[in-house]
């Protein structure tokens, strides 16, 4: 009985999902079939998602990049920018949402509300007086104006999302621990830290998908060629006054998916798995 | 306890992060050792004109070792994002590649300097240069900038469909030839069977009127640039033949238009349109994807009138944020006057302003090239002069018409009121 | 090192504690909030500077009072802008979140394979920006792709939806919402949060699965729940990539998101007096109704930490 209730939901559960998992990866194939068609193919015979020849010629001349500076240099300043910023949202953000999580503090509430208020203004308005400020420093040219938000607690996306995953922590664990003589710091180090995995998976992903896809601030910032990160190159395909690179721009735009989702593999296991084994099932 | 453990953590982890930045940034300035002087250069493109430009700057290097060339370059979006913004920090690079519609914005804010003193000392030479492909980027007796490829706004035309239906597009033909004939070759090609859609406006209504203006001797913007310089009843009329070109189905739709600029697609291309407007240079990029032969001719005659012009596709400027402003004038000399620079740069930019430069690539460059160089010799012959410097917020007019010859097309409104409308926005704008 | 709490003289106890409080609570912020008051506080009062400008990034500013936002009232576009972006989020941000919550709850069954659906679910939301993802959705929507030519045989309809004014925006809300997989994950981590005890327990009280989702995890999931609305919907005001790169705004002006028209006045039109003028206007509409949602938050999200005092 048990068995074949499971068995029919188990079938209706993947082909519903299955069904839309095609809907949802479709793009992604073509832009992947795209990469290896010849130019003339990619808009023509659009729909079919089997080259006539495999041009890996497309990956060749987008890997050569520009002028003798290649996608190695491009991959290889987007990881250290985003990692960097990765490492340093996890550890201030969770101490910055922490403090307004479990502190009793003056204008915590004022201060909550300047954090909320600067997502609500778009980037694009602060950019200028925020250029300003960097080239005065003589910060321009270097990482430094996309490494800062991510030591100065992340985006406040990812300070919101913990301070809520926080509030969602029982404080009687809190209470226990200061029983047994923790400090406000050990209690984040020893309770809130642990029980944060989920939320911190979750940030570490998403600041590293938002970092390593980020146009703006590196367009602005990194004028010169060899500090280029990937989007940036991706981007220097494009004309669209004149013509677009198109065999090229979509070889690399599918070789910078790879470490996404690699980094996704590693984390997902933190999210998804690990009820099941509990037996609630 | 823990609280020091971890300050210290993350003050450690703040100096790892400030040496990986000190190391990046130690790369960067690598680049500038081998010169005295450096200079940046900035220009928008795609991956192709990106390798022969930084090609070409490598050549100017070894001629002239002392000077450092940083390149700045990105596609046409990023482009302006970018400019504004290091123009609004007062860190512009020494050269910048201009857009006809950027000139006057730029020239009106005093970020170019005046390139007439060192064209006169001969450091920018201009002596091959004939005066038609330069005339745009004066301003009185200033010099905004040097044009570094040029190109006319053209037809561009299928020329064995255009045999097999027994057509021409000798210079004299007029609109309403061109409407006649794709009303023609759609009726015949679709009796076949055939798709058909006519003339591909190719999203540049904007700047057919702007010759359909001139060619009823007046001008799209007034000469102090704060008003237009059009009748109403001029634009009406002009509004009446887009509108019937759609209408009566000569034209496509706005949204297959769009769908095919915006999909990267061209009916010319796959041979549902005969004819499009285009720059002269694109003729390049569009014989490329294509089995047909294309060719291009001038836009039609209006009771007999012509008034084509050559303007500059993009050109370089020296900003004012510059401190080594001859370091700059040389290079843009180079990229001017050299012929092996320019035997690297392919002509990409548009058709070379000297005629030195023209005449040893004519040999080498590939035959749409070679087309787009005689083009521009026909142009010669059936032009006028160039308008004044379009006004600042030209992009903004340029905007508004885009949209309301959108709306007409839609069939939202008709000619007058488009016309009508059209003319009160602009003004808005310009005042 | 942690004696001193031995001595518990309760008033002075107390004093210490509150000022320790205030202490350690502006050193754990003191990240963020030295990051704001350097980088973010000075560019935020200038923009509000500015709003009051005719700056047009070129040249210095000149002060032209209330005009930009007098302006902005009679600004046919703007108020245009106004209604494409409230549509947008009104119908985008429930749907996107109840998909997300339906499809973190399946995958949270811990079903073989889950992991991988979930990969594949998340990865629109990876390429969201990305210009690839720009050609493939005109390419799938556009006159000759292939949802228009499903459509078309099933006889439904045979225009190209992304350049019709009637369709347009519905392709991009399905493109947002296509993009699921950001508040998936969020939801799945909040659901990874939950303490299994409260299951344990109320399955020996013999609850339904029914039951414990209402009474245990429904109930749990709201601080996660309010977080995604109120991002979502700030989100969703802000949209700008999928507009600015598929349909530029248009057709006539049927896809001009707010963030879209700010960018262009900004940028293009080179008036940045008028788009910071735009921005703060944006600020306060968002400010209004994010203040309604935590208004409104006591009486349905409920905490953890909160609840049991």
């Amino acid at each position: 009985m048990q068995t074949k209730k499971g068995l029919l939901s188990n079938s209706i559960f993947y082909v519903f999902v299955s069904g839309i998992g095609i809907a949802m990866i479709y793009p992604i194939l073509w832009m992947m079939a795209s990469s290896l068609k010849p130019a003339t193919e990619i808009f023509n015979n659009a729909i079919s998602l089997i080259p006539s020849q495999l041009m890996w010629e497309n990956y060749s001349a987008g890997w050569a990049g520009f002028g003798g500076i290649g996608f190695a240099t491009y991959f290889r300043n987007s990881v250290i920018v985003t990692s960097i910023v990765v490492v340093g949202t996890l550890l201030t953000g969770s101490i910055v949402a922490y403090g307004f999580a479990r502190l009793e503090f003056k204008f915590k509430n004022a201060l909550f509300a300047c954090l909320m208020a600067t997502i609500m203004l778009p980037v694009q308005i602060t950019l200028i007086p925020q250029y300003i400020i960097f080239n005065e420093v003589g910060w321009v040219n270097t990482f430094y104006p996309l490494l800062l938000p991510g030591l100065m607690g992340g985006q406040p996306f990812f300070i919101f999302l913990l301070i809520q995953f926080i509030r969602g922590i029982p404080r009687e664990l809190d209470e226990a621990a200061i029983v047994d003589g923790c400090s406000k710091m050990g209690i984040y180090w020893r309770i809130i830290l642990p029980l944060l995995r989920p939320a911190l998976v979750t940030v570490a992903l998403f600041s590293f998908m938002w970092t390593w896809d980020d146009f703006l601030a590196p367009l602005i910032y990194l004028n010169n060629s060899t500090l280029h990160t990937v989007t940036i190159a991706l981007r220097n395909f494009m004309d669209t006054q004149g013509s677009t690179s198109w065999g090229p721009l979509l070889a690399m735009s599918s070789l910078s998916l790879l470490p996404q989702l690699l980094i996704f593999a590693f984390f997902q296991k933190h999210l998804v798995q690990g009820i099941a084994t509990t037996g609630l099932k | 306890m823990k609280k020091y453990v971890l300050l210290i953590l993350v003050s450690l982890f703040l100096l790892t992060a400030c040496n990986g930045g000190d190391s990046e940034n130690g790369n960067a300035d690598n680049g500038g050792q081998a010169g005295e002087t450096t200079i940046r250069v900035a220009w928008w493109g795609n991956q192709e004109r990106h390798d022969m430009t930084l090609e070409a700057i490598e050549l100017f290097n070894d001629i002239y070792p002392d000077i450092n060339v940083q390149p700045e370059y990105t596609g046409w979006d990023g482009y302006w994002e970018r400019l504004n913004t290091q123009a609004a920090g007062s860190n512009l690079p020494d050269v910048i590649a201009m857009d006809n519609s950027y000139l006057n914005e730029y020239n009106s804010n005093e970020l170019l300097i005046d390139l007439a003193p060192l064209i006169d000392d001969g450091t920018i030479n201009l002596s091959d240069v004939d005066d038609v492909y330069q005339e745009i980027n004066h301003d009185g007796d200033r010099v905004l900038a040097v044009a570094s490829g040029a190109n006319a706004l053209s037809l561009v035309y299928n020329t064995e469909m255009l045999e097999e239906y027994g057509y021409n597009l000798e210079p004299g033909y007029t609109y309403d030839d061109l409407y006649e004939m794709n009303l023609a070759i759609k009726e015949a090609i679709e009796e076949d069977g055939g798709e058909f859609f006519g003339y591909d406006f190719a999203n540049a209504e904007y700047e057919l009127f702007n010759n359909y203006a001139r060619q009823n001797g007046m001008t799209l913007y007034n000469e102090a640039g704060d008003g237009l310089g059009f009748a109403e009843e001029t634009l009406v009329e002009y509004f009446n033949w887009v509108h019937q070109m759609v209408a009566d189905e000569a034209a496509p739709p706005h949204d297959i238009m769009m769908s095919y600029i915006e999909g990267g697609n061209s009916m010319l291309q796959e041979g549902t349109a005969v004819t499009q407007t285009a720059a002269s240079n694109q003729l390049i990029g569009l014989s490329q994807g294509t089995q047909f032969e294309l060719d291009l001719t001038i836009l039609p005659a209006l009771d007999g009138v012509h008034a084509n012009y050559i303007r500059p596709s993009m050109s370089f400027a020296i900003t004012n944020h510059s401190a080594e402003q001859e370091a700059a004038a040389k290079f843009i000399d180079f990229i001017t006057n050299n012929l092996e620079a320019n035997e690297i740069l392919q002509a990409e930019r548009g058709v070379p302003i000297s005629q030195a430069v023209r005449d040893h690539l004519v040999e080498i460059v590939s035959e749409p090239v070679q087309k787009t160089f005689a083009f521009l010799e026909v142009v010669a012959e059936y032009t006028q002069d160039s308008d004044p410097l379009s006004p600042p917020g030209e992009t903004e007019v340029r905007g508004a018409f885009i949209r309301i010859v959108e709306s007409l097309k839609y069939g939202q409104v008709t000619p007058e009121e488009a016309a009508s409308q059209f003319i009160q926005q602009a003004e808005n704008v310009l005042n | 090192m942690e004696k001193e709490k031995k001595i518990p003289a309760s008033l002075s106890l107390e004093s210490r504690n509150l000022r320790a409080d205030n202490l350690s609570g502006y050193l754990s912020i003191s990240p963020w909030l030295i990051g704001f008051i350097l980088l973010i506080l000075g560019p935020m009062l200038a923009s509000l500077y500015l709003s009051f400008t005719d700056y047009n990034l070129l040249s210095a500013p000149n002060w032209v009072g209330l005009a930009n936002y007098q302006n902005l009232l009679s600004d046919g576009r703007f108020l245009k802008s106004l209604e494409v972006t409230f549509k947008f989020v009104f119908i985008s941000v429930p749907l996107k979140l109840i998909f997300a919550l339906a499809l973190a709850l399946l995958f949270n069954t811990g079903r073989k394979g889950s992991s991988l659906f979930a990969a594949v679910y998340y990865v629109p939301s990876i390429i969201g920006g990305s210009v690839a993802i720009a050609v493939v959705w005109r390419q799938l929507f556009g006159r000759q792709g292939a949802i228009t030519q499903i459509l078309s045989a099933l006889n439904i309809t045979d225009a190209n939806l992304i350049g019709n004014p009637n369709t347009a925006l519905s392709v991009l809300i399905l493109l947002v919402i296509w993009q699921f997989g950001s508040p998936m994950i969020i939801f799945l981590a909040g659901l990874r949060q939950i303490p299994l005890e409260l299951y344990e327990a109320a399955s020996v009280d013999g609850a339904t699965k029914i039951r414990q989702f209402f009474s245990i995890t429904l109930p749990m999931l709201t601080p996660v729940i309010f977080f995604n609305l109120v991002m979502q919907t700030i989100q969703g005001f802000m949209t700008f990539t999928q507009s600015y790169l598929i349909t530029g705004g248009g057709p006539l002006d049927e896809t001009l998101f707010y963030a879209v028209y700010l960018y262009e006045t900004a940028f293009e039109y080179l008036r940045m007096g008028y788009a910071s003028a735009m921005a703060w206007v944006l600020l306060i509409i968002i400010a209004v109704i994010t203040s309604i949602f935590f208004l409104t938050s006591k009486y349905w999200v409920f905490y953890q930490s909160e609840g049991g005092r």
